[in-house]
């Protein structure tokens, strides 16, 4: 299995694809999560923003796939149109072996940082109001105030929803299938997909069901790593 | 002076709510765009250019297309995932979270099915259900979609059930209650929010599934996903019609995600932050 050169890229592919989608939907996440926990008096609507906010993630796969597949077009989608019309040269997004394993990862965040935005938001309502008022008292700052109260308590949190991002990242399938189908070359070959290939195109059932136990071997390990480094409960 | 820094700061913040949510709909709201264009029009190389709206996309999509056999196939297939799994879920929540049953190998047990890639089960499911002769049924693509939404139910319930104090329990069973009228009557009804949670992802789950879906069914029972899937041609996608599908397929997740948010992130945390 070592020695298949494609299944390494497509380990690589994976991993890249995992470490880059679950960073960038963090930060985000969280730049949201706590830009709602912090609003102003007398914004009204809260709830319902917070509710439209989810709803990407509850999107069929295959249709965010689909859609993206169409925005991202190079010859025609709307996400090239403006580059172009300001001058720009259009980008080739998943047509490119370049830019294709990123475009699955924008793909991704779109869908997912509602996740990370509902879980880290939870986790924000959790903290007490009396800290930061203490904290204001002894003179802390807004960054201190950040660095020292809310990422310690937000940690659990944080663990949970970075190791269910990273475990779910890992199974992406319907976005890569109807986009590039691992694509141009190899580069969106992910783990799945090659799996798929392997399994079902090829027929080598064994080889398959090997990988898949070696893939799980190295989830189990991330979460173990997360849980270590994190320290959560 | 402080009344109009405040003001400012309000309506500052409302435009930067605009913005984020129009990007993150953005995509939603092209589809709708696309669902009433002509064929021409989706693609020209001008996303702006004006256009006729018109329903033909539509039209296409539940003639031609027949979406509407497709659908009662999802809906039939969800609701029965979701029924079984929570049936199942519910007694093996409970042992587990009552008596400790397998202790913690089997909780990480079913954690770990959680972590596997469903294309793994992909090969060991095709061959079970070919010898079973079950292929494209119903009962096999529900069977194949349990297997992922039970560890998940279980989790979740176990996790809810270990709220409820057994003290209440017990006091039913002295009064001549059974155990498993306990469990229904008693234990079921204090965790209606959890089962909801358990019902709203297990049935978006399989309503979304895609790919045992796709190598489960032959050309009977295709759910909608997969249908969706086949507007992509060699030839030439449908935009048109994957658009107008898109719409009439997101429909029920956008309401289920409206009407039951709270629930939500009970059901996506697995039950982990209570």
């Amino acid at each position: 299995m070592f020695h298949d050169p494609l299944t390494v890229t497509a380990i690589r592919n994976t991993l890249i694809f995992v470490v880059e989608a679950v960073a960038l939907q963090f930060f985000i996440g969280l730049g949201l999560a706590l830009f709602f926990s912090t609003l102003p008096l007398g914004i009204k609507g809260e709830a319902m923003f917070r509710t439209f906010l989810c709803i990407p993630m509850m999107v069929t796969p295959v249709l965010v796939g689909l859609i993206w597949r169409y925005m991202l077009n190079p010859l025609y989608g709307v996400v090239n149109f403006p580059l172009v019309a300001i001058g720009l040269p259009s980008l080739p997004w998943y047509t490119a072996s370049s830019t294709a394993l990123f475009s699955l990862v924008i793909i991704d965040t779109w869908m997912m940082t509602p996740f990370m935005f509902l879980l880290l938001s939870s986790g924000l309502k959790m903290i007490s109001r009396d800290f930061y008022e203490a904290a204001q008292l002894d003179g802390a700052s807004k960054w201190q105030r950040f660095m020292f109260i809310t990422m310690p308590l937000l940690k659990p949190v944080i663990f949970v929803a970075i190791a269910i991002r990273t475990i779910d990242a890992f199974r992406l399938f319907d976005e890569v299938f109807v986009l590039t189908k691992g694509g141009p070359g190899s580069s969106t070959e992910v783990i799945s997909i090659h799996i798929w290939r392997v399994g079902f195109k090829f027929f080598h059932v064994g080889y398959a069901a090997a990988m898949s136990y070696v893939i799980l071997a190295i989830i189990l390990a991330i979460t173990v790593f997360l849980y270590k480094t994190m320290g959560a409960e | 002076m402080k009344r109009e820094m405040e003001l400012r700061k309000i309506v500052g913040t409302y435009c930067v709510i605009i913005v984020l949510l129009a990007i993150f709909l953005f995509p939603l709201f092209w589809m709708l765009l696309t669902s009433i264009k002509p064929y021409e029009a989706t693609i020209n190389f001008n996303p702006f250019v004006s256009f006729k709206p018109t329903l033909e996309n539509y039209i296409d999509v539940f003639q031609r297309w027949r979406l509407t056999y497709y659908l009662k196939n999802s809906i039939i297939i969800a609701t029965f995932t979701m029924l079984v799994t929570i049936i199942l879920a519910a007694p093996a929540a409970y042992v587990i979270a009552r008596f400790k049953t397998g202790g913690v190998v089997l909780l990480l047990w079913i954690m770990f099915t959680r972590m596997i890639l469903p294309v793994a089960f992909l090969v060991p499911l095709y061959l079970l259900f070919r010898t079973l002769s079950l292929l494209d049924t119903y009962p096999a693509i529900t069977m194949a979609h349990t297997v992922f939404t039970l560890s998940f139910g279980i989790w979740l319930l176990r996790a809810i059930f270990l709220t409820i104090p057994a003290e209440i329990e017990e006091a039913a069973m002295t009064d001549g209650c059974t155990r498993f009228a306990a469990l229904v009557r008693i234990v079921l009804p204090l965790s209606t929010p959890g089962i909801v949670a358990v019902a709203i992802v297990t049935f978006a789950f399989s309503w979304n599934e895609f790919i045992l879906a796709l190598m489960l069914t032959g050309t009977k029972i295709n759910t909608f996903p997969v249908v969706a899937s086949g507007t992509v041609t060699h030839h030439r996608i449908m935009w048109g019609a994957m658009s107008a599908m898109g719409i009439v397929g997101v429909i029920p997740v956008i309401i289920i995600t409206l009407l039951a948010h709270k629930h939500l992130l009970t059901g996506f945390s697995l039950g982990t932050l209570k």
